[in-house]
């Protein structure tokens, strides 16, 4: 998340350009809008919000800020290896761990109160009375403006009865994987999601003693997996797509922003040279 | 923490004999004993940035090994974050440090070394595989069980592979946990460097603490409770 470049203001080689007053995407629901001024996001669970991420990272090249994967109860680190790497990007498997929604909401409100774009929950689901529960709490929260709904490998009645009860106030955005078959896109989009984003697809490389490690994999090696996919949404979906991918370089997201993705969700980057995506205000 | 870009001045061996890049960088950049540093080159080529663990601090930058798929290269730039996390803070009160390099290599803990010896207190090193050349004032040991009893402080470096194959009550840990001050640098992969993450946990459950916010260096306690 270190957006400054080392030494020196940030050097954007820009997404594109992100200045016009034309909203890079808005998402209507029943009672609050989602309006992302430029294409470009985090993932989630890439950038913090606290003081130290809002001095390493101008927010204000973003369109929204999407929290960490939240979810219902208090989830604790995965066992094992944790992180594994391979030629061209690395496996991530965390566990998703967080302090749970409601603890979530309670220290990080603050910051969300202030920051300079619109805040997007991502929320891990497994359940549909679980996703009705998150929903109920999350919607109190007015620094809200939509719900991204991590939907996980699930099939098409299943993303369907998550999004269907996620329905409510805010806009909703159906996070898949990238690999999840168009069906459930479909599927998701027609029981109600304003929007789909593709997340990271599953792998899984050798870890300790060659036993497989599962997780999701990142790195410019998804890039190629990523544009495919984009085209091959942006022919099925009447709804707005959020690509992410293997995006390192401001050309890689203006190529999906060109092949129908509406916004872009950066990733590793974050973590390495962000000045090399983010585009000037 | 900050980023700062750091040159590769020469790429060097360890005093055990692994491969290691001595770097250039500003003063104010410098970690201390325990602390690590992130690395990627500017580029934006890399997909993830190396955790680079020092051997040797110098007036003008660092040593540190290099990290297992980097092949950096004499004269070229490095895009540094850090210092991250905590580092090494024995007391000035304790005099007698055992340092003990558990499962990793004990070149890890030379900076520390370095610290004992610049404050004149007595330095005894210990490690499974075999010790590089050490300072005469250093003690080496041929048991640890002995220097456990006499040290007042105790400093190792460990991986949670170890901490896994030799479980919290493994003998070393016990008897290091001894109510004294004993801190552990646990080595692992930091990907982001802010806490965000959570891959760089250490420990499990609602106890966990992140590597790169709470760490790397840990109190041992939180290692064996």
């Amino acid at each position: 998340m270190n957006a400054g470049a080392p030494d020196g203001p940030p050097k954007p080689d820009a997404a594109r350009d992100s200045g016009s007053a034309v909203p890079a995407l808005t998402l209507t629901a029943g009672k609050r809008d989602l309006v992302m001024r430029t294409p470009l996001t985090n993932a989630a669970g890439f950038l913090g919000c606290d003081g130290a991420a809002r001095e390493s990272l101008d927010f204000t090249a973003l369109g929204a800020y999407i929290t960490p994967p939240l979810s219902l109860q208090p989830r604790s680190p995965s066992h094992g290896p944790r992180v594994l790497t391979f030629p061209g990007g690395f496996l991530l498997h965390t566990g998703h761990p967080n302090r749970g929604l409601r603890a979530a909401i309670r220290q990080d409100r603050r910051h969300w109160a202030d920051m300079p774009c619109p805040v997007i929950a991502h929320l891990l689901l497994r359940t549909s009375g679980e996703a009705s529960e998150m929903v109920r709490w999350i919607e109190s929260v007015e620094e809200v403006s939509a719900l991204e709904l991590g939907l996980g490998e699930v099939d098409a009645a299943q993303a369907a009865a998550l999004v269907t009860a996620c329905a409510g106030e805010l806009p909703l955005i159906a996070h898949l994987p990238l690999g999840t078959v168009t069906a459930v896109f479909e599927a998701a989009a027609g029981a109600g999601a304003h929007a789909v984003s593709i997340g990271a697809p599953r792998g899984a490389l050798p870890g300790r003693d060659d036993a497989p490690v599962r997780g999701r994999l990142f790195g410019p090696a998804i890039f190629p997996l990523a544009l495919q996919a984009v085209a091959a949404l942006k022919e099925r979906l009447q709804v707005p797509i959020l690509a992410s991918g293997g995006v390192y370089r401001g050309e890689q997201a203006t190529a999906l922003l060109r092949a129908g993705a509406s916004a872009v969700q950066l990733d590793g980057v974050l973590w390495t040279t962000p000045e090399k995506v983010l585009a000037p205000m | 923490m900050r980023r700062t870009l750091a040159r590769v001045a020469s790429l060097v061996l360890s005093p055990s004999g692994m491969a290691a890049a001595r770097l250039v960088l500003p003063t104010a950049a410098m970690p201390v004993p325990g602390q690590v540093m992130l690395a990627c080159r500017p580029s934006g080529d890399d997909s993830l940035r190396h955790t680079l663990l020092p051997i040797a601090l110098h007036a003008d930058g660092l040593t540190a090994l290099q990290p297992e798929g980097a092949s950096w290269q004499p004269g070229e730039l490095l895009d540094l974050l850090g210092p991250v996390g905590h580092g090494f803070r024995p007391s000035t009160a304790r005099r007698r440090w055992l340092l003990a390099a558990l499962g990793v290599d004990p070149d890890i803990l030379l900076p520390l070394m370095d610290m004992g010896i610049g404050r004149g207190v007595s330095v005894a090193m210990w490690a499974e595989s075999p010790l590089p050349p050490l300072p005469p004032q250093v003690e080496v040991p041929s048991d640890v069980e002995p220097v456990l009893d006499w040290a007042d402080y105790v400093g190792l470096a460990l991986t949670p592979d170890w901490l896994d194959a030799n479980g919290p009550d493994g003998s070393i840990l016990k008897a290091a946990s001894r109510p004294r001050l004993a801190e552990a640098l646990v080595i692992l992969p930091i990907p982001c460097g802010t806490g965000i993450c959570g891959a760089c946990a250490v420990g499990g459950g609602r106890t966990a603490r992140r590597a790169c916010i709470d760490g790397p260096v840990v109190a041992l306690e939180d290692l064996t409770r």
